[in-house]
């Protein structure tokens, strides 16, 4: 089928624009990146045909988050210095991580996984039939949507409002200084000393 | 019947609508309130978070009988899903969150100001958090226990950060942050697994599923299957395909839902899940962060932590191992077998060398957790009922604990008084005050397990449930693990009571109603040896609320 090889392509290109965010040394490419990998993301959502969470995804973070923080880096004007001498190990290790994640579940299905690869890519394959029955049944996936919200998740959305109520508190707290902010500085070598008497507060 | 039905209702939300209402009229009442004195607007805001969780101990109190007598799947809100569970282990724990909380409260009242913490944001927060943990006793849902899990731990980042013009207060707050939302996504990960595989989140279908079926081969004539299969998305279609004898076409449909269910991802969520509650109850591979975090932030808010919150993750952790997973599920069993080994080797023997209290209290709650899940992994009615006595025994002298130590205030000027101690700071407290170091003892005998105190009796269940088990050369590892942890107890009472030293501290003296609540929890602890029989009771009537579904 189209949308599979399209998905696959997809999230391949995904894969390397995730890689060129962390690898890059100017914040303002690797935020573009961002964009992208988000945008490509929604595509493949719009092919799963999860509408509403592909333009929920475009609109949070695309438009106000992304947008917000190139913003914030234009004001700022940092320097930038070359990260990359220090992230090698740490790629190794992430990459090492997945695969021993992944390849534990598919290295028993590894013949399954190599054809539905062969199956995808492969030209020869009929297309399948389209179920017209899926169509005729059509509703509006927004009002879908809010019957299942407000019917089924009514207690995790009123907590998911606590959680938001929570962050402002909480935000508003750390930022607002009614008290005069004397910052003490933790000292590491007093610290790792063995007679230390640093945490007197 | 109506109206009846409505208020029993109220009656079993009773506590969580009652915690989040109260929180919004903190909130507006105390922003609106101009004032520059703040000690004056925290007292009365300690007044009103110690009424109403005192109110909601009373109601749990009153009505535990009443849980029993509702048939819930009448009278419950949510009819086509069931979120939440009310049997007895939900309001029994919730008593015993609530409890704490209490006891909690009363010892912050009056050290508060010694602390600096003179903002009704705290109290805020605390509340905030207490609401999570009453949503995570009684939640049946993966879904619901994942928002109400953020709803403990985004609070607790911000009581980790309270100190805001300590540098090193907010740099354990971000690392706190960093590693639940790493263990968060490992949950999300894995229930989005489980999602994948069986199509549902709720836990007792889950388990049914996971149990009663092999669940690499479904059968189609499955009673259980077909429920859930036409339940959710083919409900309508099958009706038009019988009426239309297509079933040939039907029987494909359910084939390619069957063939996505292979049996390692599934295992793999499963192990996920666990995976991030261990991350988060800090045992042994896992336990690196908890020692920085536990030690940089407040005493006051490290009670918290090591009380309250490790309590509400393990409620989680029996509600997954419990409620979701297949109660004979020998892979899960090894597992928390071998965390709960590496936990007690590691938290007896970290110890050793350590000077500051607090640091020493971490280890020995990391070992002592680990005593809980030994037992809570074995599976059997007499290993479970000997782990909630442990678990009970465990937190009631952690509260005697952080209450001296909380109450310990130098007769300085306040520049002077350093408010985390170190393991010197204790000598010649026999002179000073005499009823402090009392508790000490009695509560430091207690944790090492020596006789006429509770800690041997919880020890003693535990070596017998393993004994039943014949797992032999674990016991013998365990005990010599468990000798050398008496040693550092043993030191500090030694430090208490026999030191060659004639400078000591000064320090002031309690309040009439802290005395009060001081002792009876000291006298709980010493009556428990004699008549264990009041707390078994509670624990075989949570354990039969869970084994009879």
């Amino acid at each position: 089928m189209i949308n599979d090889r399209l998905i696959i392509c997809l999230t391949i290109f995904i894969i390397i624009t995730s890689f060129f965010i962390v690898k890059s040394a100017n914040i303002v490419f690797s935020l573009l990146l961002l964009v992208l990998s988000f945008i490509l993301a929604s595509f493949v959502l719009l092919l799963l045909d999860c509408e509403y969470l592909a333009f929920m995804l475009l609109i949070v973070y695309v438009s106000a988050i992304a947008v917000l923080f190139l913003f914030v880096f234009m004001l700022l004007d940092i320097k930038f210095k070359s990260l990359l001498k220090s992230l090698i190990i740490e790629f190794l290790a992430g990459y090492i991580f997945i695969l021993c994640l992944f390849l534990s579940t598919y290295f028993i299905k590894f013949n399954k996984l190599l054809l539905f690869f062969w199956k995808s890519f492969s030209i020869f394959e009929p297309t399948y039939f389209v179920n017209w029955k899926y169509l005729l049944n059509y509703n509006n996936k927004i009002n879908v949507y809010s019957i299942i919200l407000y019917n089924n998740f009514v207690l995790e959305f009123l907590i998911i409002g606590f959680i938001l109520f929570l962050v402002l508190i909480g935000i508003v707290y750390l930022i607002n200084s009614y008290l005069n902010l004397n910052i003490k500085l933790s000292n590491s070598i007093k610290q790792a000393s063995l007679k230390s008497k640093f945490f007197t507060n | 019947m109506i109206i009846t039905n409505i208020k029993l209702n109220c009656i079993l939300f009773f506590t969580e609508y009652f915690i989040s209402i109260i929180i919004m009229y903190i909130l507006i009442t105390y922003s609106l309130v101009v004032s520059n004195i703040f000690s004056i607007l925290v007292n009365k805001v300690i007044n009103d978070c110690l009424s109403l969780i005192f109110l909601s101990v009373c109601f749990l109190m009153l009505n535990d009988l009443l849980f029993f007598i509702i048939d819930f799947d009448s009278t419950s809100f949510f009819d086509s899903k069931k979120l939440m569970i009310f049997n007895y282990f939900s309001v029994i724990f919730k008593l015993v969150v609530c409890s704490l909380s209490f006891v909690f409260f009363i010892t912050i009242s009056n050290i508060l100001k010694d602390y600096k913490l003179t903002s009704f944001e705290f109290m805020l927060l605390l509340l905030f958090n207490i609401l999570g943990i009453i949503f995570l006793c009684s939640s049946d849902d993966l879904l619901l226990i994942f928002v109400s899990l953020e709803l403990v731990s985004l609070s607790s980042y911000f009581l980790v950060s309270i100190k805001k013009n300590y540098y090193y207060s907010i740099e354990c707050g971000i690392k706190y942050l960093i590693i639940n939302t790493i263990s968060g996504f490992f949950f999300l990960f894995g229930s989005s697994l489980l999602y994948y595989n069986l199509g549902i989140v709720l836990m007792p279908d889950i388990y049914i599923i996971t149990s009663n079926v092999e669940y690499s081969y479904f059968s189609i004539n499955n009673i259980v299957f077909k429920k859930l299969v036409f339940k959710l998305e083919f409900f309508q279609y099958y009706l038009q395909f019988v009426n239309s004898k297509l079933w040939f076409f039907e029987y494909l449909l359910i084939n390619k839902y069957v063939l996505k269910n292979n049996k390692p991802i599934l295992e793999l969520g499963f192990v996920l899940i666990i995976l991030s509650i261990f991350i988060k109850l800090s045992l042994s591979p896992f336990h690196l962060w908890s020692l920085e975090i536990y030690e940089k932030s407040i005493s006051v808010v490290t009670f918290f932590l090591i009380t309250l919150i490790k309590l509400s993750y393990f409620i989680v952790l029996y509600r997954v191992c419990f409620c979701m997973l297949d109660k004979y599920n020998f892979i899960m069993n090894f597992f928390l077998l071998i965390m709960s080994f590496l936990s007690i080797i590691i938290g007896s023997f970290g110890n050793l060398r350590q000077k500051k209290v607090k640091t020493l209290l971490v280890y020995s709650s990391i070992s002592h957790i680990g005593y809980v899940l030994l037992a809570f992994s074995i599976n059997s009615f007499f290993s479970l009922e000997v782990c909630y006595f442990y678990l009970f025994q465990y937190l009631l002298s952690n509260v005697i604990i952080w209450f001296i130590l909380l109450n310990l205030i130098k007769k300085q000027k306040f520049y002077q008084n350093k408010l985390s101690k170190n393991i010197s700071d204790f000598i010649l407290l026999n002179k000073t005050n005499k009823i402090f170091s009392l508790g000490l003892l009695i509560v430091f005998f207690s944790i090492a397990g020596i006789p006429p105190f509770v800690g041997f009796l919880a020890k003693f269940g535990i070596y017998l449930a393993l004994i039943s088990e014949q797992l032999f050369s674990l016991i013998l590892i365990i005990s010599l693990c468990s000798v050398i942890s008496t040693f550092y107890y043993i030191r500090l009472i030694k430090i208490l009571y026999f030191e060659n030293v004639k400078i000591g501290e000064l320090y002031w003296p309690l309040n009439s109603f802290n005395v009060f609540i001081f002792c009876l929890c000291s006298f709980i602890i010493c009556f428990l040896f004699l008549n264990p029989k009041f707390l078994y009771l509670i624990i075989h009537k949570i354990i039969i609320a869970d084994f009879i579904i």
